[in-house]
């Protein structure tokens, strides 16, 4: 027993089954179900191998402690995050390993709102996992339910957010990569119901993601890049393997970074609303300045990782959140971020401006952004951290320093970025300007501050 | 931490749940039966389901992820009787089937019955293989990981039954469901072979299961072992109030039926055996009838008219329904009240049990009260002695050697326990209980008093052996 089961940054994940097998879901299930007094769960899960054997026994485990178990089947992750805030659930487990690597999994707690539970819930739930709760009496057992309609439940939702026949009028064109995921059919389904046509790549449903990483990076995207350009289509649409993230391709064939497409959508929403409040990690472009710099809206810069975004996206009553890695979230409807909302409004948009996505973007100012991860070993990572606070004192006094993750710096013509990993032992280094020149100063600056550290350890 | 050596009792596992019968030992039983069939068959399937009880659910679900982490696909379907299941598996091609159940044990209990393809539960041999892979068996590669889907079985057991059985004039049927699964199967059986059917305790309510039955009036072996579960003495009276032709109830999983004659009186399962075994003798002919060690001389009595033989095993329907395979007999049954008929398949099956009977009274033209009165009438007494566990197996084989210089012995059994019949036709069981500190004993004969004396000599034999 080496492995302990412990809540990261999205549930509990392990490699399956030395790690996460059904005795350890099954415990989970039951403190699950003990920490919500017996409360109804929606339980679903992604296309994985392991997600049947994984979900049954989290199923058990529930009804164990108390709850009824409302069983959904294969979705995608939004429609679970979805679905407990309009259907008088306690909250819901999800089964996925969303771009993780294919022989591992996941599971994850979500509230009576669709949102990842608290820390301190997910702490109860840790607890209880290892000191064991007493059972309920046999009279108290949880019951099965069926929950056939979480998936249409989506795509309806999804459908009437937007004008679709406004959409269908454009006859457009859209690839869609599923990354062979559980997108399939709903993401592909969602598209064609807005009066899309849906070209088609890695939409045979298979686990072992044979077409590509279920991860989602720009340069994953070659296959979609290479299938826009050559059926000439409006958009496409790459997502990871349980479709909660997006990334877009524009109709020259140019994968948009994510903090691209998520500043768009923000526009987008804040149009749509005539302003509010937009979250974001503190590693996303400056770009989001410059375009919501143009409405009535607030930008709270979080940490980063999904705990900390929905956290700020509560405390600052959001409209709208992205973070770099292409995650969408529209909070009124959905605490996660959710792949077709994205898709659905940013189609009703280059239908009501009658733009093509290439001319929206190319009028974008453009930034050079640069990334770069250093090893470096967890014992040092406060002293970098320490050490670049006081290099910025010494050297720019007058600029602005933000620490709510990391140490970033911010000069009137860029920002650079120093962020220990929280998994890895890495440090990672951000710049961003708009001159390719000054970001590349930058990244320099912040490398030098690190080697640094390193090397007076080393001496 | 569970023992794995007494898992297995005559029927599968069964025990109190959280206490023997949790989630993970299901995971642990899942894995094992995957490896014990992944040892036979390449891609093997199975079929799992559940009765009535509150437990059923979260067990199957467990049951199932330990299949599928041992790459067995599985097919699950709603809550059915343990003969709907096991028929439906056989009948979609799957390699086994397993059944979430208790049978007739109080609703604090569950446990897992485990059925061939052809009906018939595992034998020791294979509940042995069970066993043993339970600590140790290994899930297979993550690619491997198998997948489910749902099924209905019990439309599947309903066609057979009804397309097993020919019925043409109406019968008034009292059927008792005594809040199990069974009335999701007879009731409609019955209808569709033209009988009236008037329902009680339905639909199943795991929650009320064998909360509210009152100990029964009727003096007798079938009433002491049902009324825990079935409000006997309500079922008579309605049984006789209503005018119907017969009574029927089934234990929880509706593995097993039991009788109520047009007059109240509740059959045992042996005598209504022996009359549906003269049924069967003569109009299928057959050579055998396959029950148990503990069941009455008057199934011998009838079976020997037709020029057939008795083949009897252990106590246990697993044993009964291997025997009727061995034996290729016409049919087979227990006093406790399962009934396998083969030419569905070797699962002891209630509903179907309960159709026959129908087939019977048609056939014979006769009411059921009638039939039975016809039977020759014995005199079947039960007791038990206080005997620790570790004393039995000393004071059995002492007993054998004291047998063997009692007076007119025919014939004497070992099957299960001693049974010793004599030239008179009655015979005496002596049998130490598997699960009490007790061992049971059961005497029959056609005279009251040669009854009250074979008991007494058994008792006080068994007395002086443990002293």
């Amino acid at each position: 027993m080496t492995w302990t089961p412990c809540f990261g940054t999205s549930g509990i994940r392990g490699s399956v089954p030395d790690e996460l097998h059904p005795e350890v879901a099954w415990q989970i299930g039951y403190s699950v179900a003990t920490v919500f007094k017996g409360a109804p769960l929606l339980v679903c899960h992604d296309n994985r191998t392991s997600s049947p054997m994984l979900t049954n026994a989290v199923v058990s485990g529930l009804m164990a402690g108390g709850s009824d178990a409302h069983y959904g089947g294969e979705v995608i992750t939004p429609a679970v995050s979805l679905y407990p805030r309009h259907c008088d659930l306690g909250g819901a487990i999800l089964i996925t390993g969303s771009h993780i690597p294919a022989h591992m999994s996941g599971i994850e707690v979500l509230d009576h709102d669709g949102a990842p539970v608290p820390r301190d819930v997910e702490k109860q739930i840790e607890a209880l996992n290892i000191s064991k709760a007493a059972p309920v009496n046999w009279q108290n057992y949880g019951r099965l339910r069926q929950a056939s309609d979480v998936g249409s439940f989506w795509i309806n939702k999804v459908v009437t957010q937007v004008d679709a026949g406004l959409i269908a009028k454009r006859n457009f064109r859209v690839v869609v990569d599923a990354a062979n995921g559980t997108a399939i059919p709903w993401l592909l389904d969602a598209i064609k119901q807005l009066g899309c046509t849906v070209i088609e790549l890695n939409t045979e449903r298979d686990p072992t993601f044979p077409g590509r990483s279920p991860n989602l990076r720009v340069n994953l995207l070659d296959q979609a890049v290479q299938l826009v350009k050559q059926q000439r289509a409006d958009l496409g649409v790459a997502v990871d393997g349980d479709a909660d993230r997006a990334f877009f391709v524009d109709d020259k064939g140019r994968a948009i970074m994510g903090d691209v497409s998520g500043t768009l959508l923000a526009q987008i929403e804040l149009i749509r609303e005539g302003g509010g409040t937009i979250v974001t990690p503190i590693n996303s472009s400056n770009l989001v300045e410059d375009v919501v710099g143009q409405f009535k809206a607030r930008i709270v810069y979080s940490r980063v990782g999904p705990p900390a975004i929905v956290a700020a996206i509560k405390k600052h009553n959001a409209l709208f959140a992205f973070e770099e890695s292409g995650k969408i979230i529209y909070p009124r409807l959905n605490y996660l971020s959710d792949s077709g909302l994205g898709t659905a409004y940013l189609l009703e948009y280059l239908a009501r401006t009658e733009k093509t996505l290439s001319e929206i973007i190319d009028a974008f100012p453009k930034y050079t952004q640069l990334k770069r991860a250093i090893d470096c070993p967890n014992n040092l990572k406060e002293a970098v951290t320490l050490y670049a606070l006081e290099m910025v004192r010494k050297d720019y006094p007058n600029v602005q320093v933000n620490t709510a993750d990391g140490v970033k710096v911010i000069f009137d013509d860029g920002w650079l970025l120093l962020r220990p990993s929280g998994t890895e032992p890495v440090f990672r280094c951000f710049a961003e300007s708009r001159q390719e020149k000054r970001a590349q100063e930058l990244l320099t600056l912040g490398l030098d501050w690190i080697e640094d550290v390193l090397k007076s350890a080393a001496s | 931490m569970y023992s794995t050596r007494s898992l297995f009792g005559s029927s599968g596992i069964r025990g109190k749940v959280n206490e023997l019968i949790t989630g993970p030992l299901a995971i642990r039983i899942g894995l094992a039966t995957a490896d014990y069939l992944s040892a036979i068959v390449k891609h093997p399937q199975i079929m799992v389901g559940h009765d009535h009880r509150t437990t059923g659910p979260m067990l199957t679900s467990a049951l199932m992820a330990g299949l599928l982490e041992g790459g067995v696909t599985v097919t699950r379907t709603e809550m059915a009787p343990t003969p709907s299941i096991a028929y439906a598996s056989g009948k979609e091609g799957m390699h086994a089937s397993i059944i979430v159940t208790a049978s007739h044990n109080p609703p604090e209990y569950n446990g897992f019955k485990f059925h061939n393809p052809d009906g018939a539960g595992f034998t020791a041999i294979q509940q042995e293989e069970l066993e043993k892979r339970i600590m140790k068996a290994e899930p297979v590669d993550w690619k491997q990981f198998t997948d489910f889907s749902s099924f209905e079985a019990i439309p599947h057991h309903l066609d057979a039954i009804v397309n097993a059985c020919e019925v043409t004039r109406s019968y008034n049927v009292v059927m008792d469901g005594a809040l199990g699964v069974g009335s999701l199967v007879t009731p409609s059986a019955l209808q569709q072979l033209h009988a009236s059917v008037k329902p009680l305790n339905t639909p199943p309510d795991g929650q009320e299961y064998a909360q509210h039955c009152p100990p029964s009036k009727i003096q007798s072996a079938a009433a002491a072992e049902w009324q825990h579960f079935v409000h006997l003495d309500n079922l008579s009276e309605i049984v006789t109030s209503t005018k119907a032709h017969v009574g029927i109830a089934h234990d929880g999983d509706a593995d097993r039926v039991l009788a109520v004659d047009d007059k109240g009186r509740v059959l045992a399962g042996d005598i209504l055996l022996a009359l549906v075994a003269d049924y069967y003798l003569a109009t299928r002919g057959g050579k055998v009838i396959a029950t148990t060690v503990s069941s009455s001389s008057v199934v011998d009595q009838v079976v020997k008219q037709h020029g057939a033989r008795v083949e009897r095993s252990r106590v246990g329907d697993v044993f009964v329904s291997n025997l009727v395979k061995e034996h290729k007999a016409v049919m087979g049954a227990e006093p406790s009240g399962p009934f396998i008929f083969p030419e569905v398949h070797y699962c002891p099956d209630g509903p179907l049990a309960a159709c026959k009977i129908l087939e019977l009274l048609e056939w014979a033209n006769r009411s059921l009260s009638q039939l039975a009165d016809d039977l020759p009438s014995t005199h079947l007494l039960r007791a038990s002695v206080t005997c620790p566990n570790e004393k039995k197996e000393a004071v059995m084989k002492a007993i054998k050697s004291v047998f063997e210089e009692w007076k007119n012995i025919e014939e004497v059994n070992r099957i299960d326990g001693i049974r010793a019949s004599f030239h008179d036709s009655s015979w005496v069981l002596i049998r130490p209980s598997g699960t009490e500190p007790v061992i049971r004993i059961t005497v029959e004969a056609f005279s009251a008093q040669r009854a009250k004396g074979l008991l007494k000599n058994a008792q006080e034999t068994l007395k002086r052996e443990i002293r």
